[in-house]
């Protein structure tokens, strides 16, 4: 199983263990919540707004049947309370990443889960981004890139801005001792 | 500045001086697009008669050869032992260094045209580019050929020093006229018209076999059988009836040569692509050169492929023969373009297949794959997707045929069949330097993929997984242009697929080869 390591001069690096998943994962950052509900709210804002100012527009002036407008607010309603209170809870129980000396783990999905490896060495680059709304509430998005096809590029987005910082460090400079 | 005075003559790559294309550059791409002007000029002076347009076509002649001249007078290399430089424009002058270390592949094309010259085209990919990082059209055949062995020379030693070859040059693999002519005949355009043939055929057959044999049934279920056009050609019934059966009916025999002419073109096609097919290795650079007019010659170094993939058509497995395709990481940009892909062995047999593989992956030699199965529950999950489909066909179908809906039932044992086949040709085997998979039963595709090229593995776990307690695990690559994508694996146990993942991951980490990982500031050799 390991022939390679010992043909390879590097010291090699330690074992990441497999059993434990949930110890060594790091969580995002808290404010990812508000991030994510004030997005949703403001991406489905302007149509909620659309939507009652057209369904009151036809309750006044026409004889829409009534129920139909009420059953569509209702159901906006409903998507809206799904979509900016209860399903970022979910996505932030789903979402977690580590970083070994191997390599940088990243999982995430409510109902389609996935988990992402990337080995360091095989990292290119790494971006740090960091929207209007993020830089308030001292977040970034990290960005990964490696010279894969159709999954070349990584984003973990939410981890506070100096530890996201901090990792892009840590990566690079390991990546950096790889190639040496 | 070195000026080639003849078309044939000029000297080879003369290392560290600036060189300009052949002079043939001025001439070559007007003759070359003659063909596809000439419809254009056809159109312009007989159907158009208009003035203007001839006045226009007297404006873009001059420009056009204006364009060339002036590409051939401020476009200018020059190559030396670490990197080939390639300065061009006029109002935007571009300076492009290409690290010889960086480059994947160096690709010689010549059409007849060019080989009648003794000219080439030079192409050159790295990894980083989008396309071509770099084009020389047009060089002297000698230029050409020596640029490809200042390249040869410079990678040469590069990949892992486990090799006990010899350094001399050395054939691995040619394609003798039979193998080449059985090729054609299953190759994929050949097979389609073949095929075609057989369908004419068929339904002729049946029309005429029908009016004898099934008078007694009800006309309305023969109907669709026997008077197949009328249902597939909107137009019968119309005023267009006469025209589509004298195509169809009248000159049965002129549609069927017609047929087998494109089957007889498709089959010239192949086998003039690849004439000649051969493959040597020097070192560690792998050389192929093919065709019979149009003459290709590609070089790669073996540590760059970054996959291997065998396919097997049905026609082509009955005649025990096999294609190959690979990744080198070169290009990035036609991963779904399906037309771009060229084989790297266009076509064959089982024995040449064992004899290469090794050939191209060394640390594969001897280790004879033991394939792991995933887990068969692959089998029901399949089986349900597909015969929910049958049902609602079958549903939509009770209305129109009735109690004819009947004829869906014996698709479901067959449907179950097929999900056990896959099954039971679906496999992946790992050892510390390789990952293999493969696939399928009608094509059978097997992919090699050494571990050091694997760039990312993500595991994923759909809620129809989940309820299975099963996931899936894609591998990534670079530059999946040929064997068109990442592997992935499905219907792994989730233990199994965790532990697949992990070990890829690490192990593709720790393994340090000339992988990708050597071809990495592509984009900031550029200047």
């Amino acid at each position: 199983m390991e022939p390679e390591a010992a043909s390879t001069g590097t010291e090699p690096t330690p074992e990441v263990d497999v059993t434990d998943v949930s110890e060594n994962f790091e969580k995002l950052d808290r404010r990812v919540l508000t991030f994510w509900i004030l997005s949703s709210v403001m991406g489905g804002g302007v149509i909620v707004l659309a939507a009652l100012v057209g369904g009151a527009l036809l309750w006044i002036y026409t004889g829409f049947p009534r129920f139909i407008i009420v059953g569509v607010w209702l159901w906006l309603a409903l998507t809206l309370f799904l979509e900016a209170w209860w399903l970022p809870r979910r996505r932030y129980e789903a979402t977690a990443f580590r970083l070994s000396p191997a390599c940088f783990e990243f999982r995430s999905g409510v109902y389609w889960k996935t988990s992402v490896m990337i080995p360091i060495s095989r990292l290119q680059h790494i971006d740090l981004l960091r929207g209007p709304l993020e830089q308030r509430l001292g977040l970034a998005t990290l960005e990964i890139f490696t010279a894969g096809t159709r999954n070349a590029s990584h984003r973990v987005s939410g981890i506070r801005a100096d530890r996201a910082l901090e990792l892009r460090r840590t990566m690079i400079e390991s990546a950096e001792l790889e190639l040496e | 500045m070195n000026l080639k005075a003849g078309p044939s003559g000029g000297d080879a790559v003369r290392l560290g001086a600036w060189q300009r294309l052949h002079i043939a550059t001025l001439i070559v791409p007007l003759l070359a697009s003659l063909p596809a002007l000439v419809p254009l000029i056809i159109v312009v002076v007989v159907v158009s008669r208009n003035s203007a347009a001839i006045f226009g076509m007297w404006f873009l002649i001059p420009a056009f050869a204006l364009f060339h001249v002036l590409r051939y007078s401020t476009f200018r290399y020059q190559v030396n032992e670490t990197e080939i430089i390639i300065q061009e424009g006029l109002f935007w002058r571009q300076e492009r260094r290409i690290p010889v270390s960086r480059i994947q592949r160096v690709e010689i094309k010549q059409s007849a045209f060019h080989r009648i010259l003794g000219l080439a085209r030079v192409e050159i990919s790295t990894a980083g580019s989008e396309e071509r990082e770099a084009v020389l059209d047009t060089v002297s055949d000698e230029s050409a050929h020596a640029l490809k062995r200042v390249v040869e020379a410079a990678q040469k030693g590069e990949a892992p020093a486990s090799e006990i070859q010899p350094k001399g040059r050395a054939t691995l693999l040619r394609l003798p006229l039979r193998v080449l002519l059985l090729g054609g005949v299953t190759s994929r355009a050949a097979a389609t018209f073949a095929a075609l043939i057989g369908v004419i055929l068929y339904f002729q057959g049946v029309a005429m076999l029908g009016s004898l044999f099934f008078r007694g049934v009800d006309p309305r279920v023969l109907d669709p059988v026997v008077n197949w056009q009328k249902f597939v050609i909107p137009g019968r019934g119309t005023r267009l009836a006469p025209v589509i059966d004298f195509f169809l009916n009248d000159t049965l025999l002129n549609s069927v040569l017609l047929v087998f002419g494109g089957f007889l073109l498709a089959l010239i096609r192949f086998v003039g692509r690849h004439a000649g097919y051969e493959l040597a290795q020097t070192g560690d650079v792998l050389t192929k050169s093919q065709g019979l007019l149009k003459r290709e010659t590609s070089t790669l170094s073996r540590g760059r492929v970054q996959a291997l993939k065998v396919e097997e058509g049905l026609l082509r497995r009955w005649f025990g023969l096999a294609d190959v395709w690979i990744d080198s990481g070169g290009d990035r940009s036609k991963i779904d373009d399906k037309k771009k892909r060229a084989p790297f062995v266009p076509v064959l047999g089982a024995r040449q297949l064992q004899e290469l593989i090794p050939q191209i992956f060394p640390q594969l030699a001897g280790a004879e794959p033991s394939w792991k199965k995933v887990s068969p529950k692959a089998i029901m999950r399949g089986s349900k997707k597909g015969w929910l489909v049958v049902l609602v066909a079958m549903a939509g179908a009770v209305m129109p045929l009735g109690w004819f809906a009947v004829a869906f039932l014996p698709v479901f044992p067959l449907i179950y069949l097929l999900n056990l086949s896959s099954y039971r040709h679906t496999g992946y085997w790992m050892d510390g330097n390789y990952l293999a998979t493969r696939k399928g039963w009608f094509t059978r595709q097997t992919l090699y993929l050494p571990v050091r090229n694997v760039q990312n593995v993500s595991l994923t776990e759909t809620p129809f997984d989940r309820r299975l307690g099963l996931a899936s695990i894609t591998v990534d690559t670079a530059g999946q242009t040929n064997t068109g994508g990442g592997t992935t694996i499905r219907n792994l146990p989730m233990e199994e697929a965790r532990r697949i993942q992990e070990a890829l991951a690490i192990r593709s980490g720790r393994v340090t080869g000339p992988g990708l990982a050597t071809a990495r500031p592509t984009t900031a050799a550029q200047a």
